[in-house]
């Protein structure tokens, strides 16, 4: 089967980061395919590199970011979200002046369009919730 | 046309989500997707006429719910069941909202291609 996966909450404030992350990888092992995955609202932390959890905790972006390059996920984080809240990448941080950008890798920025498009290509859409 | 359904469980100010959760609404409404709106809970405090955003420094959610119909969307329902909870009455929402009965709610999610849950 074809997911795609909305995430709402903040990463190490919700559980749904984790939650999200262990149904992609479940789904993925047991040979479904993830068509993508949307970071909405504060999920957006998701995809913060500048995040940095204490020693005995699981790096989310960095989960993410593997779990990414192991499968080809597509992970689109809300840019309209995520620029109010300082997740930013090159591009948008040189249109607005910022000093630095935080993107993860295996992240891109992009716009609702995209998860419109996912909810129409894809056999189930699944939210894990703010 | 596939049909989204939203729910909106949240109220209307002291969290984001249930403003992003209609900019989505909007945003699906612009790709020409026909679009829903199930407002149960505590999200039916959005519905409410007379509320003023601007007194906690936030644009007011009911101006962007009563706007939904230059987008297409006409289908505003407010779950029976929540209001009768509250106290609340049709006539204290905004025009164009509608009452559903829970039975109503079910087969309206069962028929919506994809429902998203605020």
């Amino acid at each position: 089967m074809k997911f795609s996966i909305l995430v709402l909450g903040a990463p190490y404030s919700r559980q749904s980061v984790q939650t999200a992350y262990r149904f992609a990888d479940a789904a993925l092992q047991r040979g479904h395919s993830i068509y993508r995955v949307f970071f909405y609202h504060d999920a957006v932390n998701t995809g913060n590199a500048l995040s940095q959890p204490p020693q005995d905790a699981a790096s989310l972006p960095a989960l993410w970011t593997e779990l990414g390059q192991k499968h080809q996920l597509d992970l689109v984080v809300c840019i309209s979200s995520a620029l109010k809240r300082g997740v930013i990448d090159p591009t948008e941080a040189a249109r607005y002046e910022k000093p630095a950008a935080n993107l993860a890798p295996g992240f891109e920025l992009s716009g609702l369009g995209q998860w419109v498009d996912a909810c129409l290509n894809s056999d189930r859409v699944l939210t894990f919730g703010a | 046309m596939p049909s989204f359904l939203f729910v909106c469980r949240k109220p209307p100010y002291g969290d984001s989500l249930p403003r992003e959760a209609l900019d989505m609404a909007l945003a699906t409404a612009a790709f020409d997707q026909q679009v829903s709106l199930f407002f149960t809970g505590d999200g039916v405090w959005q519905l409410l006429q007379g509320q003023d955003g601007q007194r906690a420094d936030q644009k007011d959610i009911a101006a962007l719910i009563s706007a939904m119909p230059l987008y297409d969307i006409e289908a505003l329902y407010a779950d029976s069941s929540s209001l009768r909870d509250r106290g609340l009455r049709l006539e204290q929402l905004l025009p164009g909202v509608h009452l559903l009965e829970p039975s109503a709610y079910a087969t309206l999610a069962a028929e919506s291609d994809v429902v998203l849950n605020f």
